[in-house]
């Protein structure tokens, strides 16, 4: 189809990013953020095996691979509204430039993401 | 409060005419009444003051579409915006703006008028059977109200004057007119889904629009175009994919 448009992309990982940040990120800073810091027994004696504090949480890495999940989809999201609301603030930049440095920095800050918990 | 006719109210109205140089604006002072609204003040503008200052309107009663005006610099039917809700005033009141102006509060609609078409707001029948009397195409109450909300555009262009993108995008087709197609997609009547699919999913189609939502704020008749791009950027986007991944499946 001519002049077919491939936003699809970038609008269906938004639209990940967008739920994943609505429905996990509320649940997230609930129960690492207070259950966790609380020191809520549920939060931190279920995965802690003995060691204590929110610490021992992420020493699992299946909670770091999806931590890590989570924080990335949320940053292509905002990446994605940061780009529109550049162009809608009549910022003249070529489309394509904007796409790369659009979702470049979110790969970059995704990637330190990553390395963060990878080192943790 | 009472009607107090002694009370006055200032008016800030752009001019603007095309042997001018400059668009100016101009002041005119006009009698509060607690039940006019902006347009029954330009009507006494008009009729009392300067007859030479131009604007549109018709019904008086948000039904035409045709007073949109930029009421201290919000999309408003000029026959629905209360001077009550502005005192003490001054009221400004300019074209729509993203339209260009042709005369005072006059703008120009050639473009939206091609956009709307473009879009083939009407039942398309694959058997060309529109035309054939006898048929009927009968409807239930749930599928009909799957579009009833976005039939009830009144074409004023409030929306185009709010949106961000149609500030930057001439080529945008729009909220109301993307509304309109996604009106006839959605009615089981119509077959014409495959004939609005190359407008709608090009990037001036749904792709450019970002989710602001004004169009939807600034409506009066509650028709929400930015819902019914929503709707149409998901089936947009299921067909995307389904092109990338399943090219069989599609016939064009
Ligand atoms: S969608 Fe609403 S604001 Fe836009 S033209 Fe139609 S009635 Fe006016
Ligand atoms: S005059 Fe008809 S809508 Fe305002």
């Amino acid at each position: 189809m001519r002049g077919r448009s491939h936003e699809p992309i970038w609008w269906s990982a938004f639209g990940l990013g967008g739920i994943t940040a609505a429905l996990f990120v509320p649940v997230m800073i609930f129960v690492v953020g207070i259950g966790g810091a609380a020191g809520w027994d549920a939060v931190t004696g279920a995965l802690a095996h003995g060691e204590d504090g929110i610490g021992a949480l992420f020493r699992h890495a299946p909670v770091r691979a999806v931590l890590g999940l989570i924080l990335a989809l949320v940053t292509v999201h905002a990446a994605h509204r940061i780009r529109h609301t550049l162009i809608d603030l009549h910022v003249h930049a070529p489309p394509l430039v904007l796409i790369v440095a659009s979702y470049g920095a979110a790969a970059v800050v995704s990637a330190l993401i990553a390395i963060v918990l990878a080192l943790f | 409060m009472s009607t107090a006719i002694d009370t006055m109210v200032r008016f800030e109205v752009f001019r603007y005419q095309p042997d001018w140089d400059e668009p100016t604006y101009q002041i005119y002072d006009v009698p509060y009444r607690e039940d006019w609204v902006v347009l029954d003040a330009l009507n006494y503008i008009k009729d009392t003051i300067d007859g030479s200052l131009t604007y549109r309107w018709s019904c008086r009663m948000g039904v035409c579409g045709s007073c949109g005006a930029m009421v201290n610099g919000y999309p408003k039917l000029t026959c629905a915006a209360f001077l009550s809700e502005y005192l003490p005033g001054p009221i400004r009141v300019e074209p729509l703006v993203n339209f260009n102006v042709e005369r005072d509060l006059v703008t120009s609609i050639d473009g939206f008028m091609e956009k709307l078409e473009s879009v083939q707001p009407w039942i398309i029948r694959e058997d060309g059977a529109t035309d054939d009397l006898k048929s009927e195409y009968l409807q239930t109450p749930a599928q009909h109200s799957a579009y009833q909300q976005f039939s009830m555009c009144i074409n004023c262009l409030l929306c185009y004057a709010a949106c961000p993108v149609s500030s930057h995008s001439e080529e945008f087709i729009g909220p109301a007119a993307l509304a309109l197609a996604q009106r006839y997609n959605l009615d089981t009547r119509d077959e014409g889904v495959e004939q609005r699919r190359d407008v709608i999913l090009k990037d001036e189609g749904i792709w450019e629009c970002s989710f602001v939502g004004e169009c939807s704020a600034v409506c009066p008749k509650h028709v929400d175009p930015a819902g019914a791009i929503q709707q149409a950027k998901m089936t947009g986007a299921i067909d995307y994919y389904r092109r990338l991944l399943m090219p069989w499946t599609v016939k064009s």
